[in-house]
């Protein structure tokens, strides 16, 4: 039988959230946050800046073992499509909670990896960086017909920078 | 008219005070701040509040979404 990686069926929750439920019977949530205010020195950028929140909908869900790529595809196409309107960016700060930022990291990023293919359109940028005794792990994703996207990649390492001691 | 004169000029000095005020955030306050707004969303998905609500009481700006195509 053939491996279906084809996206999840997307829901419209309402006019600010998407939901999508997996084979297992998981739901997720998904939204964009706007980053404006983490952008003040680029003021003509700043509006154009979200972050990418993917949840779960349950707080006690046990994940099955494995991955599930058709979740990493289902992302794919809610990310690549807010991203074709080729004004937005997206910024991804991984959740460090739990002490899983490094795995959450590697996993995001490969999915724009792995499905070359699909995300051929859209640049990843990840910049990692030490605040206090913190290492954090963030990635930009901006479309590659976005006209602005130079200085948009310009503006996330300037944010993502490390401080001077 | 000069009363509403002196009322904007006392607006713009206000609000210059309070932009000189402002304490631009460290980078470690930067990452706190987006971690605990990402731990405000996931809280409120899970308790099945509306994130029109959080753009209420948290001043939290979301994106519009389109239908999705699937």
């Amino acid at each position: 039988m053939a491996l279906n990686l084809q996206p999840y069926h997307l829901q419209r929750i309402d006019e600010l959230t998407y939901g999508f439920t997996t084979d297992n019977g998981i739901e997720y949530r998904c939204s964009f946050l706007s980053y404006a205010e983490y952008f003040i020195n680029h003021p003509d950028l700043a509006p154009y800046f979200f972050s990418f929140n993917l949840d779960l909908r349950n707080k006690n869900t046990k994940l099955p073992r494995g991955a599930d790529k058709r979740i990493a595809n289902t992302v794919i196409i809610i990310v690549g499509d807010f991203l074709m309107s080729k004004t937005n960016a997206v910024v991804y700060v991984c959740d460090s909670s739990d002490d899983k930022e490094a795995i959450r990291s590697r996993k995001f990023i490969s999915w724009f990896d792995y499905y070359e293919h699909s995300s051929s359109d859209i640049i990843q940028v990840s910049n990692n960086f030490k605040a206090g005794d913190m290492i954090f792990y963030t990635c930009l994703l901006v479309h590659k017909q976005n006209k602005r996207f130079k200085d948009m990649i310009l503006a996330y390492l300037d944010l993502t920078k490390e401080e001077n001691k | 008219m000069p009363s509403a004169n002196i009322n904007t000029k006392k607006a713009v000095r206000s609000k210059r005070k309070s932009k000189a005020k402002a304490k631009p955030m460290t980078k470690l306050e930067m990452v706190q701040k987006m971690l605990a707004d990402q731990k405000i969303i996931r809280e409120a998905i899970q308790n099945g509040i509306p994130l029109k609500e959080l753009e209420k009481t948290h001043g939290f700006k979301f994106a519009t979404l389109p239908s999705p195509k699937n």
